[in-house]
């Protein structure tokens, strides 16, 4: 189920691959590409995310909704799911960024459901 | 007034609170002009300490606490730092003076302004650090009764911190070790950043100005002959307090001179050395952060390396911030290295009340907040651009 949704992404233009990141940085699931350190790759967002929050708990304890991280040849969007899983949506550059949130917002309780 | 102050060197345009002006600059010798509804002022400030606050809107004229407390109402000002070298500072402030004293000319300024001869007095201090507190005791009262005399009175004025306040700058400028709170025994007025008690143009002893006058000394002085009429603490012939502060009289006879000589040509090494935040920056990393606030949505900026904030504008404290960046920084350099695709160009961390941006600037990064409305496309519009300014980094 949870797979299903995850290739949902894949098929919005320039999308290469979305993963759900368990606690600790473990990689839980993972559709599309296969990323050849895939493991040290959840690792990363998962601190990515920790340190995201901890800024928005400095700045009026404000809640995270998203991170955004644009690299020379791509993307990725990582946002949380609950207190311990994060969906990451890595793309290529020049995507559609704004459809990509849409299908975030959507299919997040979905996604959490299934977790 | 504010036509006739030297222009001075434009380093950048940007938005902040008074007190972080306040606090925020440690070696900057300027003018800071605000612009603030249909009006328009300025605060000088030299090496941190803020020497002269102006406001007018109009005929009306706000001086020093008065317009201090206004700048302080407000959240955010909007203004523009005039660098000057040691001359248009002493130019400016020699006019700001003259201006609320009397009916200077921007030309009479050109004259060079003299200190205050030393008055001789009874008993010899044994010490600089007595004959500063002599000196409170002899002003005091003298500053009293201007303060019931004069229309300034009505203006609340609380004269010992504008004593204190002189004498702090006179310490100051020669690096004195006792405080004056030490040699007087009461409270200092803070960290520096406290507002003027007034304008301490007003400030002057009898025996000073009549010392002045009888000496024939040249200087400002002898240039306003003619008396403000709209400021009678201001009589003619008074020495604007720029004398007092340049020399804090000693009062033994035959005691060398309690010199306290704040010439304006100090050289850059004998200033304090800066605080762990002071400002070491480039002018130009100024009227970036400057440019980024002007955008649209942007509500501060900073640039930081290593975790510690650079500098910074806007409405935020990027000490605690900057710390917390380079950690989401370093975690973001290292997916994008994990990724294998391309190097680390900008991370932004969307909040529901704000967004954070943080990308690499020059040899350090920068990190700015903007509000929620702010999309990705005006956010990458904003670094695009500012690698424009930058063509060498690697935005």
């Amino acid at each position: 189920m949870l797979k299903q949704i995850l290739h949902k992404f894949l098929n919005l233009e320039g999308v290469v691959a979305a993963c759900v990141v368990g606690d600790e940085g473990s990689i839980l699931t993972t559709a599309g590409q296969k990323f050849p350190d895939f493991e040290e790759v959840g690792l990363r967002v998962y601190l990515g995310m920790r340190a995201s929050k901890a800024l928005a708990e400095e700045l009026d304890r404000d809640e995270l909704t998203m991170i955004f991280l644009e690299i020379e040849d791509g993307t990725l969007l990582a946002t949380p799911l609950d207190n311990d899983h994060i969906l990451a949506i890595i793309a290529k550059n020049n995507t559609n960024i704004g459809r990509i949130r849409y299908e975030l917002k959507k299919n997040r309780d979905a996604i959490t459901t299934a977790l | 007034m504010i036509d006739y102050l030297p222009t001075g060197k434009s380093i950048g345009a940007m938005q902040a609170s008074l007190q972080w002006i306040l606090t925020h600059t440690f070696r900057f010798i300027g003018a800071v002009m605000i612009t603030l509804g249909e009006g328009e002022g300025f605060i000088l400030i030299k090496k941190g300490k803020a020497e002269a606050y102006y406001y007018q809107h109009g005929s009306k004229v706000l001086r020093g606490k008065a317009a201090y407390d206004y700048f302080s109402t407000q959240d955010l000002l909007t203004f523009r730092l005039q660098k000057y070298n040691a001359e248009e500072y002493r130019k400016a402030f020699a006019f700001y003076n003259g201006e609320q004293g009397s009916e200077l000319t921007p030309a009479s300024l050109d004259a060079d302004i003299p200190a205050i001869s030393v008055k001789p007095s009874p008993e010899p201090p044994r010490s600089v650090a007595q004959a500063v507190e002599q000196t409170v005791h002899s002003m005091e009262p003298a500053v009293n009764q201007d303060h019931e005399s004069g229309p300034a009175a009505e203006e609340p004025h609380d004269v010992v911190p504008d004593v204190r306040k002189i004498l702090q700058s006179a310490e100051d400028s020669l690096d004195l070790s006792p405080s004056i709170s030490e040699m007087t025994g009461k409270p200092e007025s803070g960290d520096g950043t406290a507002p003027p008690g007034d304008d301490v143009g007003e400030i002057r002893t009898p025996e000073e100005t009549a010392d002045r006058q009888s000496s024939g000394a040249p200087g400002l002085s002898g240039q306003q002959a003619k008396p403000d009429e709209g400021d009678a603490t201001a009589g003619a012939g008074e020495e604007p307090v720029t004398g007092v502060r340049q020399s804090p009289p000693a009062t033994a006879p035959g005691a060398p001179p309690v010199a306290v000589d704040e010439r304006d040509d100090t050289p850059e090494t004998a200033a304090p050395p800066p605080g762990p935040h002071a400002i070491t920056v480039e002018d130009s990393e100024i009227a970036d952060l400057g440019w980024i606030l002007r955008r649209n949505g942007v509500l501060a900026a900073s640039v930081f390396s290593d975790g510690f904030s650079v500098v910074a504008l806007g409405d935020a404290d990027f000490e605690a911030v900057a710390a917390i960046a380079e950690d989401a920084l370093r975690a973001a350099e290292s997916i994008a290295a994990a990724l294998d695709m391309g190097t680390f160009l900008q991370m932004t961390v969307q909040m529901q009340g704000k967004n954070v941006i943080i990308a690499p600037y020059r040899d350090a990064h920068i990190c700015f907040l903007t509000s929620p409305k702010t999309h990705l496309g005006q956010i990458r519009g904003i670094l695009q651009e500012l690698s424009l300014r930058n063509p060498t980094q690697a935005l």
